[in-house]
């Protein structure tokens, strides 16, 4: 059995431990579900270090017959790409147990649901045949929609099935692109839903669709095309793009905390994951001529989501719309198709979604103790926790993009990449840099700076705890380490980037 | 006898063990009166299970060469698989039956042969390709439907519902007999292939013949749109389906429904795909399927989002997945014999099956849940997920089946019914099912919002029951919802049976 197998599958055990429970059991059901989030994160470290950084293989392959009748197989690897995002799948779930050890009702469930959570989105990132990793995608929603729905805050009805509506809608496009891809690629391979064969014969011209009804050309445009827009707006849903993100603050608010940490740190990434690895691994010759298009949307959600987050009073709506501004980046970068936007687009996915589960976290820690988030509520809380504050202007400014911090980074190479073919549209992404400093700094002094509002004293609003800051922690290095060092990450991605900047250029 | 009749007889060895058994069932009411009623209830199930046992085990009833019985049935494999979703669909329902609260147990001992008389009928409909039998085993199917969906009597929609049940359905019925007999006026015949040779003939000669022809299917398929529940002749289903008592709710949305898949399937595919067709008939007729089941299934599922009452909700749903059946009739049609017609075959019978699966098992749900707290709309639902762990549970995976979601059996059924339509070049059908899919996920979860995501914490015991026999019902629902997860993740089996069996 593959580390990858294991990953992914070892929460499922985690489920079934809990699920025999006794009822009353709250504190062993989180210990277990600490226990088994905590091995997959063990697990995934383990992978990071024996990763090969040389090659852009797919890499711990495992491929087993699965459904002969469709030739579906269970077949994982992962490459650079998709290998961070393992990991830091592991490290926010396990988080993410902690972040939700103050919930009581219903506690068994809660941490069952989180179990499954994981490994629906590792198994995304592992699945290396579409329809395996279509059925990942799918299941996913389903723990999500309990987590919101039933742990969420007052219009968590109306937030759970928004998203699961959104979703949805997207993946059954999807899933029309799948039938459609499956149809064209059965008479020449046995395993049609091999990612790798699949992209493989895409690239060579072998599959263009010509064998289906009507040579797969419908309403004037061919087969590929068509496909490429299905799976497109699938994953523009769930990263948001502007205008498919409204699903995006609703959720985000109604969530609880350490279930936005996970909406905001992973599940966005799925969608820039699938852009990466679908719209462009396999459609490198298609995605040119949508590529302005991704750019613009790009550039219109960095401009938008920092504007409408700059107008929110309530503190985690301003996050919320911050990550779709933050998202935005990934997208212009990766429609540059050059070697720095790609590796900015790559990195951005990795430290937005630590820097973004940080301030979710922040604001989590904020509501627990006032039971409200509007900025203008607060004030002065640095003078009565210090500690806070300091995580707090870590996270702030590692999205922010400070220099020194890892959202610098990727910004910067973003941009960079950008720039060589967008000139315009990244002058005016620069302008989003300078708003998002705006509203980041203006929260911060609304919330933390200035004279102490007087609601708060050292005792109803105490600094953070130990456990807080076991959750944090983690979060904050990582925003230092790879501001620092970069090199970690980007040795890493650097050979998978370079392989789908040279398929798009060979078009 | 001689060697023929013993081979028809035993072909018909399903429908003897379940004429054996009405009959044991209503003799034994008569001896052992209304308190041996568990008696009677398992003399039932050793029908439902003798007729399965003829089906599988010993020889195999149909699919030989001499399976035409008497001139009127073909016992072939196409009736077999039928008829085994018909009889074990009605094993679970008569098992259910056995502990439903709102029965009388006065009358319960008759309430179970009728429902085996249903099974009966449908298993006859299923093996007929002659006109004549198709007419008498839809009438045996429909008269005891009729009789169970007023058994409440004291029940004001019990009453109304059998009234209208029997009011539209005998209008069905007279419908589809005109069109036989019209049917009969230009074949001479009402044997299927020998009426489809002339249904090709006519249509070729073009005129007043196409109009004849056009009109007698038409009416034909009154009748069995009636049956399926197909829009426009689904009226009839969300207040019947409302009213009648849960059991009977149950067969008439997978026994009585699955019969009339397999009667519509045989049906084109013997008189109009069989020698003689005619392709410009058939492409039209596939035009008009594929528009019948586009407006189906968005008729059921977006109707379905106003509904509050859980069965009613369940009724407007299996409008809706008549829709997506009848996708396959039109992939049918696409081409004559050709590969299309067993494509879409496959396509129906795999989505039959996992149709079946969660259907029958939501229904035990909702039975389930108000056997124990006597609720049956979706307010009263609120929170009771907390309160019934496993039934609420179970009824979570045939939601989501029904929608259409992996990991489970309905999201095969449906992928397998896109790849068919894509396949056979109704790309805009498969757009419609896909975005019905949706509207699907939208009032499905309604239910699940209800159970989970509503209401206060607060445990209701409710009424339990103990025994064995509740004990089965209950195992019987785990049963299907581990079919309905396990066939969404290893269907190959399932796939492989269905392929063999309808090409039988």
């Amino acid at each position: 059995m593959s580390l990858l197998t294991l990953i992914t599958f070892f929460p499922l055990l985690g489920v079934a431990v809990i699920l025999f429970l006794p009822r009353e059991s709250k504190e062993a059901a989180r210990t277990v579900a600490a226990a088994a989030t905590a091995i997959p994160l063990i697990l995934a470290t383990m992978l990071w270090v024996q990763f090969d950084s040389t090659t852009s293989a797919y890499q711990f392959v495992e491929r087993l017959p699965w459904i002969a009748s469709l030739g579906v197989e269970y077949h994982v690897g992962i490459d650079g790409l998709s290998m961070p995002l393992v990991w830091l799948t592991s490290l926010l779930l396990f988080l993410a147990v902690f972040a939700s050890w103050k919930i009581e009702t219903g506690v068994k469930g809660y941490m069952m649901l989180l179990c499954l959570l994981e490994v629906g989105i590792n198994g995304v990132f592992c699945s290396l045949d579409l329809f395996q990793f279509y059925v990942f995608w799918e299941i996913m929603l389903l723990p999500m929609y309990f987590l919101i729905g039933i742990w969420g805050g007052k219009r968590r009805e109306y937030a759970a099935i928004k998203f699961f509506l959104y979703t949805l809608a997207g993946s059954v496009l999807m899933l029309l692109g799948v039938v459609a891809l499956y149809l064209a690629a059965s008479p020449m391979t046995a395993t049609p839903f091999s990612i790798p064969e699949l992209s493989g014969m895409i690239a060579s011209g072998a599959l263009d669709g010509s064998n289906l009804p009507n040579g797969g050309v419908l309403f004037g445009w061919p087969f590929l095309k068509w496909i490429f827009v299905f799976f497109f707006i699938g994953f523009a849903i769930k990263v948001p793009v502007v205008p498919f993100h409204t699903w995006l603050p609703d959720a985000h608010v109604e969530a609880p905390t350490a279930i936005s940490v996970v909406l905001a740190g992973i599940l966005l990434k799925l969608g820039t994951y699938g852009i990466l690895r679908f719209n462009i691994g396999m459609f490198p010759n298609t995605a040119p001529e949508f590529a302005t298009i991704g750019a613009a949307l790009g550039l219109i959600g960095i401009i938008y989501g920092a504007c409408v987050a700059m107008a929110q009073t309530d503190f985690k709506r301003l996050v919320a719309y911050s990550s779709v501004s933050h998202m935005g980046y990934v997208l212009l970068g990766a429609a540059a198709f050059t070697t720095a936007g790609m590796n900015g687009a790559a990195m951005q996915m990795f430290t937005h979604g630590t820097s973004s589960a940080l301030l979710f976290l922040i604001v989590g820690v904020a509501y627990d103790r006032a039971h409200h988030r509007e900025i203008e509520g607060f004030g002065g809380l640095g003078s009565i926790a210090p500690v806070y504050l300091g995580i707090t202007t870590i996270g702030m400014f590692a999205a922010l993009g400070l220099p020194g911090m890892s959202g610098f980074v990727s910004e910067a190479l973003t941009l960079f990449g950008a720039w060589q073919v967008y000139p315009v549209m990244t002058s005016l992404a620069v302008l989003g840099i300078v708003i998002t400093a705006a509203f980041i700094l203006w929260a911060l002094q609304r919330v933390f700076l200035g004279p102490l509002n007087e609601k708060y004293t050292k005792e109803n609003f105490a600094d953070l705890s130990g456990r807080e800051l076991f959750t944090m922690v983690p979060l904050a290095f990582l925003c230092i380490l790879f501001g620092v060092m970069p090199s970690i990450l980007l040795d890493v991605l650097g050979p998978t980037v370079d392989r789908l900047v040279a398929l798009v250029g060979l078009a | 006898m001689s060697p023929e009749l013993l081979a028809d007889v035993r072909a018909l060895s399903p429908e003897i063990w379940l004429t054996v058994a009405i009959v044991v069932t209503l003799l034994a009411d008569l001896l052992v009166g209304h308190r041996g009623k568990t008696l009677v209830g398992i003399a039932a199930l050793v029908g439902v299970g003798g007729a399965l046992w003829s089906l599988f085990g010993g020889e195999p009833a149909g699919a030989t060469e001499s399976s035409r019985a008497f001139g009127l049935l073909a016992l072939d494999g196409f009736a077999d698989f039928f008829r085994t979703l018909i009889i074990s669909g009605t094993g679970v329902v008569v098992l259910h039956a056995m502990v439903f609260r709102d029965l009388e147990d006065s009358t319960r001992n008759e309430f179970l042969p009728m429902l085996l008389t249903v099974a009966l009928g449908g298993c006859l409909l299923v093996s007929t390709d002659h006109l004549l039998m198709l007419l008498l085993a839809m009438e045996l199917l429909s008269m005891p439907s009729y009789l169970l969906a007023g058994w409440q009597r004291r029940e004001r929609r019990s009453a109304e519902a059998a009234l209208k049940y029997l009011v539209f359905g005998a209008l069905a019925s007279a419908l589809m007999l005109f069109g036989f007999s019209l049917l009969y006026g230009v074949s001479g015949s009402l044997w299927m292939p020998e009426v489809g040779a002339a249904v090709g003939r006519l249509w070729a000669e073009g005129g007043t013949s196409q109009g004849l022809v056009a009109g007698a299917v038409v009416l034909v398929f009154a009748g069995f749109g009636f049956k399926l529940a197909a829009f426009p002749f689904h009226f009839w289903a969300p207040d019947v389906y409302e009213g009648s008592p849960t059991p009977v709710t149950t067969l008439l949305a997978v026994v009585s429904k699955a019969a009339a898949v397999g009667v519509v399937v045989r049906f084109v595919d013997a008189t109009f795909l069989g020698e003689g067709a005619n392709a410009d008939w058939l492409s039209r007729f596939g035009w008009i399927m594929a528009v019948l089941a586009a407006v189906t299934m968005t008729y059921g599922n977006v109707t379905a989002v106003l509904q509050r009452n859980v069965k009613r909700l369940l009724a407007y749903s299996s409008i809706a997945h008549a829709g997506f059946l009848l996708m396959g009739v039109a992939v049918m049609a696409t081409d004559a014999g050709g590969a299309a017609s067993a494509v879409g075959v496959q396509a129906i019978g795999f989505y039959l099956v996992t149709y079946y699966l969660a259907t029958l098992g939501a229904f035990a749900c909702v039975m389930a849940l108000s056997n124990r707290f006597g609720v049956e709309d979706l307010d009263e639902y609120q929170g009771l997920g907390w309160s019934s762990p496993y039934v609420s549970g179970l009824l979570v995976v045939f939601v989501v089946s029904l929608t259409g979601l992996p990991p489970t059996a309905g999201f095969i059924g449906k992928y397998k019914m896109f790849v068919a339509a894509f396949d056979t070049g109704l790309f805009w059908l498969a757009v419609v099912g896909a975005l019905n899919a949706i509207v699907a996920l939208f009032y499905y979860f309604k239910v699940i919002r209800a159970l989970y995501l509503r209401g206060d914490w607060e445990r209701v015991e409710g009424k339990r029951e103990r025994g064995l026999v509740p004990s089965l019902a209950q195992l019987s629902i785990g049963v299907l919802a581990a079919a309905t997860v396990y066939f969404g993740l290893a269907f190959d089996g399932l796939a492989a049976w269905v392929d063999t069996a309808l090409f039988n």
